[in-house]
């Protein structure tokens, strides 16, 4: 009973925490622009995140030691400081967008400005960072992100030609007033958006946090298997919604308010609470997941000592990592940045930053001295080549497609 | 070769400050994407109001929607204005700029009304918003079917 228990937990929270800033607006962007034609992205993306996911949760459990941890010392300082440096530039800057999240969320209940929110949501992100259990922030924020589930109740609300959205969804071609280099630049974003790089450092150090052995693989994998599919089902639904509500009347979004518009059309007051409800859970517990993930690359590359199961006193350098990044995201978005704007481009550079992520994931799951019986099998090995193929090529094509369309215009 | 070194820095670095001036095309293509950009902002207008006026959506999360178009709005035109029009555009450039100036006023007018509760103003402001979005339709019409 306990373990069904936890497995239900596990796939509930990975449901509520998978969809963040990133795949908040860019399915909201995506569906008002190119309807349900890009939807077969979402799918690829979310497939690529179970198959690496699942790797460097076995890494965790096998190991006990986090992916990144073993980095270094598998492929060496100079490939480490690389997979370093890209995987940290682009968590930093998801990081201030999901700061700049919660701000907007803030500002969407209240009316008061995000600017004057920014430094509030900081500084309790941070105190969260600092005081909260590793577990409680999982769950908390997790369950609490379930309530998006209110854009798949929006959609049915709505009423769609369920036929009309799914010739939109099986053809992926863009529509007649879009060109194929802003829907590849899209299509590229939405992969990102997918497959944004902290997802696998949190979720790697998130089973060193939480003591996986090998006994936990099944619980872990049910979690990869069920849990994230099912997110991936919110990315879609937010983007029907947009699809919907938005795109026949020419509305492009470019704000977190018309990403809640479509529910409260649907829906009224009481699905608007619960969507900004979600946003904020959504956005907090992505920050609190971002930030982590900034101080756990940092410290597992130097070998300081990591982590929320120690005392933060044992930890020291790697809380002084999480403050300074908050300070950090906190400044920037002081300097009056869109944080839409941030978390468009975040969402673009992590598709860059992609392989220097996922390479040495594929090459610590196949090395048997640390896996043991359970390194990579031929279906994982399959599955991650071909991944990183796509990703070698989103990664190539995301800067140029970003010049040529100037950033999706 | 260091004196051609500054002389290219030189005209980089005041190409920037000099308004490009473009192809007659071009500039129809600029004034058209701004009176779709600004189309998309007087729907969220519309929308948002309507919502209101039903009771399906609140006040606050009303007004930062509004108050976002407004500024939207704002900065659209701004980026029009700034874009020097090819000889023979100036009536292009006329009516677009006119048609983003009534679209700000009318969504100006929908926030104060919204700040207000007042549900008259409401109401007058989604009649204007609606008229507005009409003429910016019949003009994407006019800039997408060709030249004036």
């Amino acid at each position: 009973m306990k373990k069904l228990f936890a497995v239900a937990l596990g796939v509930l929270t990975a449901i509520g925490g998978f969809v963040d800033i990133g795949d908040l607006v860019t399915n909201a962007v995506v569906g008002s622009r190119f309807g349900m034609s890009l939807a077969w992205v979402v799918v690829v993306g979310v497939l690529g995140i179970c198959v690496f996911a699942e790797m460097s949760g076995r890494v965790a459990a096998v190991s006990g030691r986090a992916t990144f941890d073993l980095v270094r010392e598998r492929l060496g300082p100079r490939v480490g400081l690389a997979n370093l440096f890209a995987s940290m530039a682009v968590t930093l800057l998801t990081f201030t967008a999901e700061i700049g999240g919660v701000a907007l969320a803030l500002e969407l209940a209240t009316s008061v400005n995000e600017l004057l929110w920014v430094p509030v949501a900081g500084v309790a992100i941070w105190l969260v960072l600092w005081r909260v259990r590793f577990s409680e922030v999982e769950n908390i924020f997790g369950l609490m992100g379930l309530a998006l589930i209110v854009f798949a109740v929006a959609v049915w609300q709505l009423g769609p030609d369920w036929g009309d959205l799914w010739a939109q969804a099986s053809s992926p071609k863009p529509p007649a007033e879009e060109n194929w280099g802003t829907y590849s630049y899209y299509a590229v974003a939405l992969f990102g958006a997918a497959m944004t790089p902290y997802e696998v450092f949190f979720f790697s150090s998130g089973g060193v946090e939480e003591h996986w052995k090998t006994d936990d693989l099944a619980t872990m994998r049910s979690n990869v298997f069920v849990g994230f599919p099912l997110g991936g089902m919110l990315s879609l639904a937010i983007a029907a919604s947009t699809t919907l509500v938005l795109l026949p009347v020419g509305v492009q979004v470019d704000t977190l308010g018309q990403v809640a518009l479509p529910v409260a059309v649907a829906l009224g007051k009481i699905g608007l609470a619960v969507a900004l409800l979600g946003f904020f859970a959504a956005t907090f517990g992505a920050a609190c997941e971002t930030g982590l993930s900034v101080g756990y690359s940092l410290a597992q590359y130097f070998g300081w000592q990591w982590g929320k199961f120690v005392r933060p006193r044992q930890a020291a350098r790697f809380h002084l990592v999480l403050l300074l990044s908050t300070i950090l995201g906190i400044a920037v978005l002081l300097t009056t940045v869109d944080p839409i704007k941030v978390t468009e481009y975040s969402v673009v550079f992590s598709a860059v930053a992609l392989p220097l992520t996922y390479f040495p994931i594929l090459v610590v799951a196949n090395d048997p001295d640390y896996m043991g019986e359970h390194v990579n099998g031929r279906l994982a090995n399959g599955l991650g080549t071909v991944y990183l193929v796509l990703v070698l090529v989103a990664s190539m094509a995301a800067i140029p497609l970003m010049l040529v369309t100037k950033a999706g215009q | 070769m260091a004196r051609a070194v500054v002389v290219l820095a030189a005209v980089a670095i005041l190409g920037g400050c000099v308004t490009p001036v473009t192809g007659a095309g071009t500039y129809r293509a600029k004034a058209l994407s701004s009176v779709q950009a600004a189309i998309s902002e007087t729907e969220t207008t519309r929308i948002t109001l309507q919502g209101v006026e039903r009771g399906r959506i609140f006040g606050p999360t009303a007004d930062v929607i509004v108050t976002g178009n407004e500024t939207a709005l704002g900065s659209i035109a701004a980026t029009l204005g700034s874009v020097q029009p090819p000889a023979g555009n100036d009536r292009i450039r006329d009516e677009t700029s006119q048609l983003l100036s009534d679209a700000e006023d009318a969504v100006a007018a929908a926030r104060i009304a919204v700040r207000r509760s007042d549900a008259a103003g409401i109401r007058d402001a989604l009649t204007e918003v609606q008229k507005v979005t009409k003429q910016l339709e019949r003009a994407e019409q006019a800039l997408v079917s060709g030249p004036s």
